[in-house]
């Protein structure tokens, strides 16, 4: 018997009806989170998830777990500060144990520019509520154990943001704790159930179309993740955005003894330590779009090499798994939410690698949207129409590692 | 990369370069042709004047690529270990791209193989390269 | 004889040739795990060791040879991290090439190595038994295995998966007790001579293993659950489920014989087309029985009852199953459970699902293994690196080139191009020449410029806009005599602007010729209020006007020298071959050493040309810039016809105005790069760039300004480098010497 089975969630899954307030395509977790928030802080319970293939089977299941809201703009550090916070207590509130620890992110720097950022960084977070301060490399060698203070003889550790806040969490067990509250106060989701149509009239969603059979409904939120503009096309939505895999892998485990969760752009990797003890590593997005789950050999053969650079004593930890997920690029790294030109037709997307950080607040403020019909003030900056209004969210910095 | 060439480098129209890459061994001792895309060529060790038939080429002198010869062995052990693309077996032969991942121009001849770089590349390509010249020693 | 010798656990133990550490360890009598079934194939995890300080090591996978120290691998808990103060191994690469990669060299595997050799294709085999095991196939397909001494990568046009089956082990209560061969191990063991006591078998048992293990039969009746001996751990009866009722054997081992499951997982991973299945990996199995009890996956210790549970709970999509319960997860990676997790499912009336997604690596191996023969990205270093460090430079990476940042003395080193005439390596900029009939009307569209009056021995600043009118580089572009142009680009900006304009042109099917000389020729900044003074020195009389150019030779070296400044001072920028670049430099030095000539680093140069209000793009550029934003309209040409851009221009320019680029201006050290600015309690931007200038006695910045309530502030509030409050007011630009007097001097 091992000790992180889950022991207390109970899913009940549903048969589709024929009509529902609310149609959310995609059991990730922003779908989950988004029907959760609608059924237990407004009370719309009418709501159904459609699921193509498993909850939590796309990118909701395939990031790297990790919590954080040091972003370089203050419209992001005030939505990912709800959202860490909504993490803190979500534990308490779905009586789920998500494997929720505070470790800490250490972005490390390794030259001039790199210090102007990340001080930068710490400006911005402590202005807009986020606990991130810039650490001289004293700090650095001290806090972090095992750390080569100069991997490779060029990339001298100079310097970190360290965001205090910074956590990981279990991904399955949010997308399972949101999935149950749900259901629990009713709310339909089904899995292995496609959408393959939207239907509208006069402009207005009238409902969907599934493997499953029609469903009439008036408001659609879009929660896929990967073929976000498919989605959105079928009702002749544009989205600016471009999908590209993402890379990382986990080794076997180990006695957890490793707390902080580092981050180096330069070297172009992350690693933590998981709660299972598995030493967690992942990298940038790839440069080209791709659909593709694939893992690749180069990723892990340059990220194991820079990784084992900075942390010397990683060198005989044996990798276990590879894996891929797929991340809705926006053009300026902010996710776009909210309503679209069509009526009824509501998106939550670019979620870029931000996505699993995002759940809570993005769940959230999305339910608020649909019950109260106005766009919270939390999320208005990340409109669709802010790249024809010319009002983006530059935050490149932001988003390489995380 | 102890070697530091002078060259000329051209961009022009394929066919001039064409005809300039098909003469090229006759246009002076050790000149080696390397046609780095169609519109473009680098002769190594050549210097002066030279005709290309295009009005609108560029040609200048380039002294700005660093290379090693390498026998046949060192060649082959390096390039076993560092390069992960097939190398071609016809002599001699032109090949780019990356080994020991930084971008290179091979030049193989009947015996040796020299490995060019630029310059900007050339000390950290030569950190890369210098355990496999020790091993061959 | 020959053989090896390992210590385990402080006991020297001998092996024999040949010997797996797992088989020299059975020898002995000792075995690495508290227990388990073991297959002798890589495919169970029950023999895992600790092997030189690697955990997870499979000791049936492992010679003996070559080992020197074996820990057990813990009975509880998870193996410790290694120390903190570990080193790390080197690891080397045997690269390959091969028209056929064949995984596997037992009966179909050979075969197929002999049919692809008979076309006379070039075949490569790896055998995990041979030593070399296959970890993974990646895209290409490209196979990545293991090896004695290192990793082997071998590109190839395709793969042949001959990696035959696996034994399907028992999932019975007591099925994690000592002494529980499947058949195969069990023949492995018998014919290395070890004792084994008393042996029974069950199950589906080849005669050739029963007449190894000197049986006449099998014990008859299914398969219900070990027992260990009494207060031991290793299993003392084996019960079976007749018709008249359960039937327990007495012995010290069982061989249980279930049927075999493909081992397919490197098939499974491999792309559409990139690899056949032959043999015995290839031949589908029937699923087994569903167990009623005993641990399914001994990676993560999962129990019938948990799956159970689980799925009573409603996980019951195979990858939810999996999730839940981890199994699968663990260091077989399914090959122990996934039959089992699959039958499981079909009894429980759910359509039989497929394996989970297979993904690298199949086999483990560590960090360094996987990371062998990988570079990381190194920076561009420029002809001068060597003296910059010689001259006791700090350098540090910017825009993919070393550079040096200062030095050691900035103060002196801005005295110098303020007062007198300095030097600085600017040979990192993006330099490249376009010619051909059509490299005026590729500019033209390129640049919001009109670059037909830029005439013969000028040149302009030019901003580069991409099609949604944001700044992404900027620059000079200069004619020159020929009718050929040299356009310069920031430094780290000229691979992504050479993109650029092949893309751009091709597409408009211009006809030009385009030279990227970034890499082939070196810079030098002579920057000063003497710098006109040293150059007459190095023998230029007649020095370009202000934004001229032209070709000289200075102290004998050819030089394209351009008249501009990034500094504030005269400038002259001299471009020339970089293989003498040492020479130039030292030239100039020894020429200026009287005149208070010495270098300046990046520190230094990020402050003089803050003083006079150059951006940096990249630094106070964001990636919605535009002209306007950055208050540079003036370098936006709307009557030069159609460049990119243009129309994302005019149509932005006339949606209100949000923030603009502007200039700070605090009485004392200004807040450090990067600090918010408020207007009020609005927030109202964030600090670009930043410094102390001596020239103006203030601090000075540039700064994203808001519009706040309708307007832009006047004067914002900001925190000082030491946490006061301090205010800054917004202050025309340049800064200092607002007529460009000295520049032009």
């Amino acid at each position: 018997m091992n000790e992180f089975w889950e022991a207390k969630v109970k899913l009940r899954w549903a048969e589709l009806a024929d009509s529902y307030d609310v149609v959310v395509i995609g059991g990730g977790g922003h779908g989950l989170s988004t029907a959760y928030h609608l059924a237990l802080r407004h009370g719309i319970t009418k709501v159904a998830v459609i699921e193509k293939s498993y909850i939590g089977g796309g990118n909701s299941g395939r990031n790297t777990t990790v919590i954080r809201a040091n972003y370089g703009i203050p419209e992001a550090v005030r939505f990912y500060q709800r959202s860490l916070e909504l993490y803190e207590n979500l534990e308490a509130e779905t009586d789920r144990w998500i494997m929720h620890r505070v470790g800490g992110n250490w972005w490390l720097v390794h030259t001039e520019a790199g210090r102007r950022t990340e001080q930068a960084r710490a400006a911005v977070n402590q202005a807009f509520g986020a606990k991130t301060d810039f650490v001289e490399p004293e700090v650095i060698a001290r806090e972090i154990p095992g750390i080569n203070m100069n991997p490779l003889g060029q990339f001298p550790v100079m310097g970190a943001s360290l965001h205090h806040g910074g956590a990981t969490a279990r991904h399955d067990r949010v997308n399972w704790a949101l999935a149950e509250g749900a259901m629990r106060a009713g709310v339909d989701i089904v899995q292995d159930v496609e959408v393959t149509g939207i239907n509208t009239s006069g402009g207005k969603v009238v409902g969907v179309e599934t493997t499953a059979g029609p469903i009439a409904t008036e408001t659609v939120v879009s929660a896929v993740g990967g073929h976000a503009t498919r989605m959105a096309d079928m009702v002749g939505v544009r989205l600016p955005i471009r999908t590209h895999p993402l890379q990382a892998f986990v080794t076997n485990h180990y006695e957890r003894k490793f707390d902080p969760i580092i981050a180096s752009a330069d070297l172009g990797f992350y690693v933590s330590q998981t709660a299972r003890g598995e030493m967690l590593g992942g990298a940038h997005i790839d440069p080209e779009p791709s659909y593709s789950r694939r893992a690749g050999h180069h990723f892990v053969n340059s990220i194991a090499r820079n990784m084992v650079a900075l942390f010397p004593f990683m060198s005989g930890l044996r990798v276990l798994r590879q894996w891929t997920g797929t991340c809705d690029m926006s053009p300026d790294y902010t996710p776009v939410m909210g309503v679209t030109p069509v009526n009824g037709f509501l998106i939550t997307t670019g979620w870029g690698t931000w996505g699993f950080k995002a759940i809570p607040a993005g769940g959230e403020a999305m339910a608020q949207l649909i019950a109260t019909g106005e766009t919270p003030e939390l999320i208005a900056p990340f409109a669709l129409d802010r790249f024809a209004r010319d009002r983006t969210l530059a935050d490149r910095s932001s988003s390489g590692t995380h | 990369m102890r070697e530091r060439f002078d060259s000329t480098h051209i961009v022009a129209l394929p066919d001039a370069l064409d005809r300039i890459e098909m003469d090229a061994l006759d246009l002076g001792d050790g000149v080696i042709p390397m046609r780095f895309a169609p519109d473009e060529l680098v002769l190594l060790n050549h210097t002066g004047p030279i005709d290309v038939d295009d009005s609108h080429a560029i040609v200048v002198p380039d002294g700005s690529w660093r290379g090693e010869w390498l026998d046949a062995d060192t060649a082959a052990l390096f390039l076993r270990a560092e390069c992960a693309w097939s190398i071609p077996e016809r002599r001699p032969a032109f090949a780019q791209g990356l080994v020991a991942g930084l971008p290179v121009k091979l030049w193989f001849d009947q015996q040796r193989t020299l490995i060019v770089i630029a310059h900007v590349r050339a000390d950290d390509f030569a950190a890369r390269l210098a355990p496999y010249l020790e091993a061959a020693r | 004889m020959a053989g090896s010798t390992f210590s385990y656990e402080g006991t020297a133990i001998d092996a024999q040739d040949g010997d797996s550490v797992l088989l020299a360890l059975l020898r002995s009598g000792r075995r690495p795990t508290e227990g388990g079934p073991l297959c002798l194939a890589g495919d169970c995890p029950n023999c895992l060791c600790t092997a030189d300080g690697v955990s997870y090591v499979r000791a049936c996978q492992t010679a003996a040879t070559g080992v020197t120290d074996v820990a057990p691998h813990p009975t509880t808990g998870e193996p410790p991290l290694p120390p903190f103060d570990e080193t790390a191994v080197d690891i080397t690469v045997d690269r390959r090439q091969a028209d056929v990669v064949v995984i596997g060299h037992g009966r179909s595997g050979t075969a197929a190595a002999e049919d692809a050799r008979a076309e006379g294709r070039a075949v490569e085999v790896v055998d995990a038994g041979e030593g070399v095991e296959a970890i993974g196939i990646y895209v290409g397909p490209h196979v990545v295995a293991r090896t004695p001494n290192g990793t082997r990568e071998i590109h190839a046009e395709s793969v042949v998966v001959a990696t035959g089956s696996s034994e399907i082990q028992p999932v019975v209560p007591g099925s994690g007790l000592a002494g529980i061969y499947t058949p195969r191990a069990a023949r492995t063991v018998l014919d290395a001579g070890i004792e084994l006591g008393t042996i029974v078998a069950v199950g589906d048992v080849d005669d050739e293993t029963l007449s190894a293990a000197s049986l006449d039969g099998v014990v008859a009746g299914e398969l219900v659950r070990f027992e260990p001996a009494a207060g031991s751990s290793n299993v003392g009866a084996v019960v079976t489920k007749t018709a008249d009722g359960e039937i327990a054997t007495p012995c010290d081992t069982v061989i249980v014989g279930l049927g075999r499951a493909p081992r397919d997982m490197l098939a499974r991973m491999a792309g559409p087309g990139e690899a056949t299945i032959v043999g015995s990996a290839a031949t589908a199995a029937p699923l087994p029985q569903c167990p009623n009890d005993g641990v399914v996956c001994p990676c993560s210790n999962v129990t019938m009852q948990q799956l159970d549970d689980v799925y009573d709970r409603g996980f019951t999509h195979i990858e939810l199953l999996k999730r839940s319960t981890l199994a699968g997860t663990g260091t077989c990676q399914g090959g122990v459970c996934l039959p089992y997790l699959r039958s499981f499912l079909a009894d429980r009336g759910e359509s039989i699902q497929p394996a989970f997604t297979a993904r690298p690596v199949a086999r483990q191996l560590t960090l360094a293994e996987i990371g062998a023969g990988a570079h990381t990205s190194t920076a561009a270093r420029t002809a001068l690196d060597g003296l910059h460090r010689k001259l006791g430079a700090q350098m540090d990476r910017m825009g993919g080139w070393w550079r040096p940042w200062t030095y050691g003395d900035p103060d002196a080193e801005y005295a110098a191009v303020r007062e007198a005439v300095s030097l600085c390596d600017v040979s990192t900029l993006g330099l490249m020449t376009i010619s051909g009939p059509d490299a005026e009307a590729t500019l033209q569209r390129l640049y919001p410029t009109d670059v037909s009056t830029i005439r013969a021995g000028r040149s302009r600043y030019v901003l580069m806009l991409d099609e949604r009118g944001y700044v992404f580089d900027d620059g000079m572009i200069a004619r020159r005599d020929d009718g050929t142009f040299l356009l310069t680009f920031t430094s780290g900006g000229a691979s992504m602007a050479e993109m650029w304009i092949r893309d751009w042109s091709a597409g408009w099917g211009h006809d030009i010729r385009l030279l990227n000389q970034t890499f082939s020729t070196g810079a030098i900044n002579v920057t000063g209020p003497r710098a006109t003074e040293l150059l007459t020195r190095a023998g230029i009389t007649d020095p370009p006007p202000w934004l001229g150019h032209g070709k000289y030779e200075v102290a004998g070296i050819p030089c394209t020298i351009f008249r501009l400044s990034f500094t504030g001072e005269v400038s002259y920028e001299l471009h020339h071959p970089l293989e003498r670049s040492v020479e130039l430099w030292n030239a100039l030095s020894e020429l200026g050493a009287d005149l208070g000539c010495r270098p300046h680093g990046l520190e230094t140069l990020l402050r003089l040309r803050l003083e006079k209000g150059h951006i940096i793009v990249g630094q106070d550029t964001d990636y919605d810039s535009t002209p306007r934003r950055l208050r540079h309209e003036w370098a936006v040409n709307f009557n030069s016809g159609e460049f990119i851009g243009r129309h994302a221009v005019l149509r932005t320019d006339r949606i209100p105005l949000d923030k603009q680029l502007l200039g700070l201006r605090f009485d004392g050290p200004p807040p450090i790069e990067g600090a918010v600015i408020w207007s009020g309690d609005e927030y109202a931007g964030a600090i670009t760039s930043a410094a102390w200038s001596p020239s103006v006695e203030a601090g000075i910045a540039l700064a994203w300004v808001y519009e706040v309530d309708g307007g832009f502030p006047t004067e914002v509030r900001a925190t000082g480098p030491d946490g006061e409050p301090i205010t800054g007011t917004v202050t025309s630009l340049p800064f200092f010497d607002p007529e460009g007097a000295r520049a032009r001097a």
